[in-house]
């Protein structure tokens, strides 16, 4: 039966010879198809074939495969959280370094403003002590300068504010504020050369 | 007769106390020793401080018409020049202040400390450190390392051949024919640094800074609001940075450029004039990128700037 359908088949017009097809060629084989029986039962030996088919070519490990993505998938995740975990508890950043205010803490300078400012204010006050003696014009340019350096400052936490994870402008704010403590602890009427 | 005592008294206490006001002059000259150490203290007037080649230290000049002591004093390597006014003076107005040239050994290690008082300085070769308050400093003609500090005084250095660090506050740092590594820092005054072949560091708050006629192995010149310009030719390798927020960078290389090119802008614009590559505009913020290499890369040129424009310039 099957050399006959496989006869059928081969025989079967195809590519060129479509153009050749007759109507008393399709008649036959409507005849000879009507003929097959409904239902064909695979023979005893068509298994063995697919096997050694099979096994000509390999197949990828498919369970294998599944079983471990899940696993490293899992184990992915669970780094992941935990990265994250890490990062927010010690607010590290790669780019900036330790040098960067924590966007998601917007108290932070404000913190550091307020600590900063309970150490300069007093020594404003032991600025005015310390240099009363000083010639008027001197100390009205000292004053004039102790205030550029506050408005310095000021403009460096106003664009530390806008771009707080800015390394260079954190640098410089530290900076200022050593300059202005430096100045306002300074005895100007006492030479010295530190500033 | 009593009132020719009268008057005679009267006269000698009036030439009393016109003596004891009037300014005092000064020419000592002490042995000192080449290499020593020399500390002169001023808080009012004027100094020129120069070095020359005899192992003895001179002063002469006028004294502060309210001194209230005048010290001369070399023991061992070290020499004290001190014009020492009274803790408080009645008044400050329409006096006689100090104006003294001192020279001393031309390899002495030099520490000036001045007030309101102006100084030049030349051909020191031991070091220097120079401080004031709100007079003018010029520094010139020194080697090994200098420090210059002024609060509101411009500060001129000319000629340096060693390491140099100038700080003001809002004194001008004007900085030309430098041979070493150089750190200028100001907060409101400008830095203005011409010939200089070494490595620079430049920082302002709100004062513009310039680089002009220098060959540079490393510069980094920042500001926050003040604008920066560099003039100069980079040496094989150099690195290049220039950053301000608010202001504009322009930069004009030089001789063969061989480097990376780094440059972006928030809000500004970017200008290329040494190749044709275009910056990138961001599709959503307004800011402006352009990074392109001329030659092998050697060097690196960073620019940035927060709002202002950057051009570069060949």
């Amino acid at each position: 039966m099957n050399d006959k359908t496989d006869q059928n088949v081969d025989s079967s017009p195809g590519g060129d010879q479509h153009a050749d097809l007759s109507p008393a060629w399709e008649m036959q084989l409507a005849r000879e198809v009507r003929a097959l029986d409904r239902e064909i039962q695979p023979e005893r030996n068509l298994w063995p074939g697919i096997e050694r088919k099979i096994e000509a070519y390999p197949q990828p490990k498919n369970a294998g495969f599944s079983l471990n993505w899940m696993q490293f998938g899992m184990a992915a995740s669970v780094l992941m959280a935990f990265s994250a975990l890490v990062l927010n508890l010690t607010d590290f950043r790669p780019e900036t370094g330790a040098l960067a205010f924590d966007q998601s803490r917007p108290g932070t300078l404000e913190t550091m403003q307020v600590e900063y400012l309970k150490t300069r204010d007093p020594l404003e006050e032991l600025f005015a002590e310390t240099n009363r003696d000083l010639a008027p014009e001197t100390l009205e340019e000292l004053y004039r300068n102790i205030e550029i350096v506050a408005q310095a400052r000021t403009e460096i936490e106003s664009q530390v504010r806008k771009d707080p994870t800015n390394r260079r402008l954190v640098e410089q704010l530290m900076r200022i504020h050593e300059r202005e403590l430096e100045l306002l602890k300074q005895d100007f009427s006492k030479p010295s050369r530190s500033m | 007769m009593k009132k020719p005592i009268f008057l005679s008294m009267a006269l000698l206490l009036s030439l009393g106390t016109s003596l004891a006001f009037a300014q005092e002059s000064v020419n000592e000259t002490k042995d000192a020793r080449s290499d020593g150490y020399v500390r002169i203290n001023v808080v009012r007037g004027e100094i020129e401080v120069v070095g020359w080649d005899k192992n003895e230290v001179s002063v002469v000049g006028s004294l502060d018409e309210s001194m209230d002591e005048f010290i001369f004093d070399v023991k061992g390597k070290e020499t004290v020049v001190a014009v020492k006014l009274p803790q408080r003076l009645n008044s400050w107005c329409c006096e006689q202040e100090t104006s003294l040239v001192i020279k001393v050994p031309k390899k002495s290690n030099v520490t000036i400390s001045l007030v309101s008082a102006e100084a030049e300085v030349s051909n020191i070769h031991g070091g220097l450190e120079l401080g004031g308050v709100s007079g003018e400093l010029k520094v010139e003609k020194v080697s090994d390392r200098v420090r210059v500090t002024n609060i509101s005084g411009e500060v001129t250095l000319r000629e340096v051949d060693g390491r140099a660090r100038v700080k003001t506050i809002s004194g001008d740092i004007v900085a030309s024919e430098i041979s070493g590594p150089g750190v200028f820092s100001s907060v409101s005054g400008s830095i203005v640094v011409s010939k200089s072949n070494d490595e620079l560091d430049l920082e302002s708050v709100s004062g513009d800074i310039e680089v002009t006629r220098s060959m540079v192995s490393s510069i980094r010149a920042n500001s926050v609001s003040g604008d920066v310009e560099l003039d100069a030719e980079m040496l094989e390798g150099a690195s290049v940075e220039c950053d301000t927020m608010s202001g504009s960078v322009r930069i004009s290389l030089g001789g063969k450029i061989d480097a990376r090119f780094d440059v972006q802008t928030g809000s500004g614009r970017i200008r290329n004039r040494i190749t044709g590559d275009k910056p990138k505009k961001s599709k959503y913020v307004r800011d402006e990128t352009l990074r392109f290499s001329v030659g092998s890369g050697k060097g690196e040129v960073i620019a940035s700037s927060g709002s202002g424009d950057i051009t570069l310039n060949k």
